[in-house]
Parts: structure tokens; sequence; C-alpha cells
């Protein structure tokens, strides 16, 4: 059962997930270009690092783009017939989208492992000094943490609110920006930060997405 | 014998302009049932609601002794659906369709699924979306019967099908119910079709179930009578008259539900006479049928 929702998840996303996984593995190789002149800096780790500052941002739009894509193709497929044939096979509709969600979550790994390929052989080409270290492992799995949270909140929305997704999602963007404006102009601007720290400090929620995403780090 | 499908005072609504309104249903197991009705009338809702797609707001729906909707999924196991639009992944090959529903129904026969789809004339290979209408309706019909289902709901199944199509639909459909003894709940509004097949009929207006009866009794009860000198008052007849027509100034027709044929004696109490009676084909019965409703329901309202 579980192997035939994956197929179909697959069927419907296979052309957004190979050019997520080109776009990562090359990800990698672009931030050493970006970083300086590549001919003339040679395999040197500080291009790689001057290259994430822009690719780092470009993998967090990918990450939120790749998200809430994964969960809109495999929606509209069954939208078409307005869930009838979701709805009338024999399982439970929480079994069925818990098994959506599962087959989702799973092709997340693609654009997942051809980014850490990418990095791997970054890394690999580079003549690293001592102060320096690689992680091409732990940037792989901070992607994917990312991709796994737009990808649940997207999914939340989507499955919670039905067609009025966009609707729901316009009116918490609203929301957030109205509580922003509300607190700036009643100069409660301590608590305005301590709101957002909680969101992107670790252990909040978008945590994953705050500070820089580096390859190379001390 | 036990019901297949069993529903009392359902009710449902959509809106202002549509409502299903105190509908008690039964199909007894075994029977090939033709739910009739106009278009609008509430089929499809009525098949959503036994399916566990929709929910209604009153009511109690049992399904092959499941109740709907709290354990739908384990009525849907033992139910072969056909809709009435294309409910396939239109992404997929006739195959992988096939692959894929086989995963979700532990009795579905492969071996069946392939014999008909060649009997079908449907390639492997062909994309559900480039399917021509009577391919796709020939497609979803295939699913349900290799389900091997022991209840099969089919909303529509060959509206819009040309007619070659549709007796080849209906032959694989009939041939299923012989071998396997099947329950079937199909929904048309193309009357000579049920007439061919169905055993028991429901007709459907305006969200009511306006009539529920065996085919045969369905088929004869309903007469056509030549009145002459016709009483004015319609009180206390014996039948259910459905309408009257005055074509003739001493002559009239009269459309009548439950005609027996010793109730000629109620005219002559009443000084007319019968000077005909004429069968209704069923075309006729439904469209009186549905006439004789809704005055009596303008009626009601007044």
């Amino acid at each position: 059962m579980f192997r035939q929702i994956l197929f179909t998840q697959f069927r419907w996303t296979r052309t957004l997930l190979l050019l997520m996984a080109v776009f990562t593995f090359v990800v990698p190789t672009l931030s050493w270009n970006l970083g300086g002149n590549v001919f003339a800096a040679g395999l040197a780790p500080i291009a790689v690092m001057n290259g994430f500052s822009t690719v780092g941002p470009m993998l967090v739009l990918g990450a939120w783009t790749l998200g809430f894509l994964l969960v809109a193709l495999p929606w509209g497929a069954d939208s078409q017939s307005r869930h009838v044939y979701a709805l009338s096979l024999p399982i439970p509709w929480s079994q069925y989208v818990a098994m959506r969600f599962g087959a989702g979550a799973i092709t997340l790994l693609v654009p997942t492992l051809a980014l850490w390929l990418g990095s791997w052989l970054v890394v690999a080409m580079i003549d690293m000094p001592p102060t320096l270290r690689a992680y091409p492992g732990l940037l792989a799995l901070r992607f994917f943490l990312g991709t796994l949270l737009a990808y649940a909140l997207s999914f939340l929305l989507q499955y919670l609110a039905g067609r009025r997704a966009a609707v729901v999602l316009l009116v918490l963007l609203v929301a957030v920006f109205g509580l922003g404006m509300g607190l700036s102009l009643a100069n409660q601007h301590e608590l305005l930060v301590r709101i957002t720290l909680w969101f992107i400090d670790w252990p909040g929620p978008f945590s994953v997405f705050a500070s820089e995403w580096r390859l190379i780090d001390v | 014998m036990s019901d297949a499908i069993k529903i009392r005072n359902l009710a449902w609504r959509a809106g202002r302009d549509f409502a299903i309104r105190d509908l008690a249903m039964t199909v007894p197991t075994g029977a090939i049932y033709g739910f009739l009705g106009p278009n609008g009338s509430g089929k499809t809702t009525t098949i959503r609601l036994m399916l566990g797609m929709q929910q209604a707001s009153d009511g109690s729906i049992e399904v092959l002794g499941h109740s709907v909707p709290r354990q739908a999924h384990k009525a849907l196991a033992r139910i072969g659906y056909v809709p009435e639009r294309l409910h396939l992944y239109q992404g997929l090959t006739v195959e992988e369709s096939v692959r894929y529903h086989r995963a979700f129904f532990p009795t579905f026969d492969a071996t069946e699924a392939e014999r008909l789809r060649k009997r079908f004339g449907l390639r492997e290979d062909a994309l559900v979306a480039k399917l021509s209408k009577g391919e796709a309706g020939k497609l979803m019909m295939l699913l349900a019967l290799s389900q091997r289902a022991e209840l099969l709901v089919l909303d529509e199944p060959t509206d819009g099908l040309d007619p070659v199509i549709r007796r080849e639909v209906l032959s694989a459909l009939v041939e299923y119910v012989d071998g396997a003894k099947a329950t079937v709940f199909i929904s048309s509004h193309l009357v000579h079709e049920q007439e061919r097949i169905c055993d028991w009929i429901g007709v459907m207006d305006g969200g009511r179930l306006i009539a529920e009866l065996p085919m045969q009794e369905f088929r004869s009860g309903i007469k056509r009578l030549r009145v002459h000198k016709a009483p004015v008052s319609r009180d206390a007849t014996p039948f259910a008259l459905l309408s009257r027509e005055t074509p003739t100034q001493h002559l009239e027709e009269w459309v009548v539900r439950g005609w027996q044929p010793e109730m000629q004696e109620w005219f002559a109490r009443v000084g007319a006479e019968v000077r005909d009676v004429q069968d209704l084909d069923l075309e006729e019965s439904f469209v009186e049928l549905l006439r004789g409703s809704r005055v009596a329901t303008t009626t009601e309202t007044r």
C-alpha cells in the first residue's frame, strides 16, 4: 500500500525532484565560483566559505520552495477528482494522509543526498588547513530538516484548510505582519524581539533556518 | 435475508437550495437496485453519503453490516465503486492504475483484471489522461469488478458512452453478478438501461425517495386509464392518482399507481366508467411518477 503511495508521489514530483537534485548538487560548486576567482585562487577553502554567504540563502529558499511544491503537486492530483479516489479507498482518511506525508518526506532524501554528494566532492578537492573543518553531512542534514519543516507546514496547511489553503496562508501572513507592526507602533520592541528570537533561536521551530548555512567552518 | 444497504431518516443540506430530507432506503442483499432520478435529484449525494465521503446531518446508514461513516473503510473494502466522473490518477498508465488499486483491496483478482483489460481492449501502457471517455469508463468498471466485491455501487456508469461500449460494460457487469451473486446499486437516469437489468427500483426527486419497489411491481402497477364521466373529487381513490388530464369533454386520462382490475368497481360506484386501461413503459411510468410527486409536493407546500 505504502509502496504504491510512494510510487505515485515520486511519479508526480519526479521532475521537481530531479531539478532540485541538480540544484543542490551544483550549489557547493557554485559557492566556490562565487566566493572568488576560482582559477586564481585554486582550490581554496576560503572561496567556498565566502561563496556560501551567497548560496546559503539560495538553499534556504530552495528548501521552502521544495517543501511547498512537494505538497501542492500530489494535492493537485488528488483534488482533480475532489479526492473521490482517496476517499473511496478502504483505509481511514487519517491513514491515507499519514502515508502521503511519509511518502513526501522520503522523497526529500533525493535532493538531500545530491547536496551531500556535491558538498563531499567539493570538500574532496580542497586542501583543507588544520584550523578548518568541512561539514558536508551536517549541511545535508540541515537542508533535510529545513525542507522537512517547510514541507510539514505546507502539508498541515493544505490538508487542514483544503481548497482554502491560499486564503488561510494570506490571513496568517497578514496576522504576523499586523502583530509585528502593532508591537512596533506600540513601542514594544523588546517583546517583538523576544517573540522573534523564540521562533528562530534554538530550540525554536525555525532555528534550522537561522544563522548562515556553511559547508566549511572552524 | 439481510439488507446490503439500510438507510433511515437521512438528512443532509447544501446551502439553501438543496437538501436530502428523511431519506429511507433498503437494498436487499443480492438485488440489482436501480436508483433512478433526474439530474440534480440527489442521487450522487446519496451515494457519497452511503460511502462515507460526506457526512449526513442526521439519520443512520448501514452498508454490508457496517455503520457509515464510522466504519466506512471496512465497508469500502467490500465495495466496488464507479463514480460518475473519472476519479483515477491521470498521470498513471492503465497498468499502474491497476497495480495501485490492487494494493488497497485484498480481494483484488489480478488474473480477472488482466482478462477484462484484454476484453475491453485497453492498452497497458496507455496513460489514463489520454483515454477516451469510453475507455476511462471501462477502466473504472474493470477495477471495480476485479475487486470481487460483494456490493457494486455504480454512479451513472454508462453515462455518455456509445451504445457499443455501454453494452460491453453492462454485459461484463451482468456476467459478474451472475457469477459472484453480488448486490448492485446502480444509479442512472437512463430508464431503459435500468429496465433491462434491475429487479428493484428506487426513484429520487428533489432530495426525496418518492418510490421504492420491485421492478415487476413498478412495471405493472402504473397505468393510464381513460375514464368516462370522471368524478370531480379525487378523494378516497383505492389507488394513487398521479395525474389527470381532460383531452376531450367527457373523457379524462388518469395515470394511477397501484392499479388492480377489481378497482373498476370503485368507478362504477361513483358513476364513472373505465373505457380503457393502458400499460405504460418504464420511462413513461417514471415520468408520470415524477409528475405526480411534484404536483403533490406543490399542493403540500401551498
